[in-house]
């Protein structure tokens, strides 16, 4: 997948053109919003322009489910590809 | 554990299991293709293909095989009720049943409970077969509790909430993390912790990824692995 940085901000905003090499048509936009919460970090993050595309739409949800959960494991405890262990068995 | 019970008519099992995980999460288990073929497989029978179009009239499919076996079990059939989390129904045709053009229909119903979901499922249509509808009764209880395994193990990390816009443009997602925004910024910008988190042993795997934190400068990342063949 590639894209471009529409908006750089930080801490608090991250945007970037999100094309997958799978659907090369479908040109989406990810914006990482990041609020400052009690000691932590609400993050809202919008991925858009799939345009009725509701099954790249669902794909892509679930997809984002796993990848959040990576990276809060990852900020919050450490956790990496290699010390997670698999989700099955 | 799951409860079973044949309707008086012979044509309906019904199984019921109570689930701590919240309904959105148990209906993604049940319409993601990777998250079915991870938790509906067993010792006995692996899934080699699970596909599902989720919309109402979209086709669904699965291949699941006995380990160690050739024989291929082909289920099939078409979406009949889609939404999302409440209740998810479609026709059901498998190559093994008696009658493999017989149209028999799965309906779950997902009610929100004190601890997570009420998982009921319907498995109607089996009044002339009474060979499947037999290993139905034996089957759907255990796979309701790989499901219930599955979800259950999964939550020992909180997950997001995650929507799709009605229009079907957009995924809203919100998540709190115990950690600064500088920390989490870190974590999504640099290449090098990139690769340490974005993805899964046996699933994917990010290769590469080069970013240049300008506006509109291009940045890349590589996957390799299933994750295209997935998505098609």
């Amino acid at each position: 997948m590639s894209g471009e940085y529409l908006e750089v901000d930080p801490p608090r905003l991250l945007v970037y053109t999100w094309i997958a090499t799978w659907t090369p048509d479908l040109k989406t936009t990810v914006r990482w919003e990041l609020r400052p919460q009690n000691s932590g970090t609400l993050l809202k993050l919008r991925h858009s322009g799939f345009a009725g595309n509701s099954r790249a739409a669902q794909d892509h949800s679930n997809g984002w489910q796993r990848v959040l959960g990576w990276m809060q494991g990852f900020v919050e405890k450490g956790d990496t590809i290699d010390s997670r262990r698999p989700l099955s068995k | 554990m799951a409860t079973i019970f044949l309707t008086p008519d012979q044509d309906a099992v019904v199984s019921e299991i109570e689930i701590a995980a919240p309904p959105q999460r148990v209906f993604a288990a049940l319409t993601d293709p990777e998250q079915n073929k991870q938790w509906g497989r067993s010792a006995a029978f692996e899934i080699t293909l699970w596909e599902m179009d989720p919309r109402v009239g979209g086709a669904w499919r699965f291949v699941s095989r006995e380990s160690g076996q050739n024989r291929e079990y082909l289920h099939h059939g078409e979406v009949l009720e889609f939404d999302p989390p409440r209740v998810l129904a479609y026709t059901w045709f498998a190559n093994w049943h008696e009658q493999p053009s017989r149209r028999t229909v799965v309906r779950w119903e997902l009610t929100a409970s004190r601890d997570g979901t009420k998982v009921k499922v319907t498995h109607s249509g089996l009044a002339a077969e009474a060979k499947s509808r037999q290993d139905y009764y034996q089957g759907w209880p255990g796979l309701l509790a790989l499901l219930k395994k599955f979800l259950e193990n999964q939550l020992e990390n909180p997950m997001a909430t995650i929507t799709v816009t009605s229009a079907q443009d957009a995924i809203l997602a919100e998540l709190f993390i115990d950690a600064p925004p500088a920390r989490v910024f870190q974590a999504i910008t640099d290449p090098a912790q990139l690769l340490q988190w974005w993805g899964q042993e046996g699933m994917y795997r990010t290769t590469g990824w080069q970013g240049d934190l300008r506006v509109v400068a291009a940045g890349a990342a590589r996957a390799s692995g299933p994750m295209a063949a997935r998505s098609r």
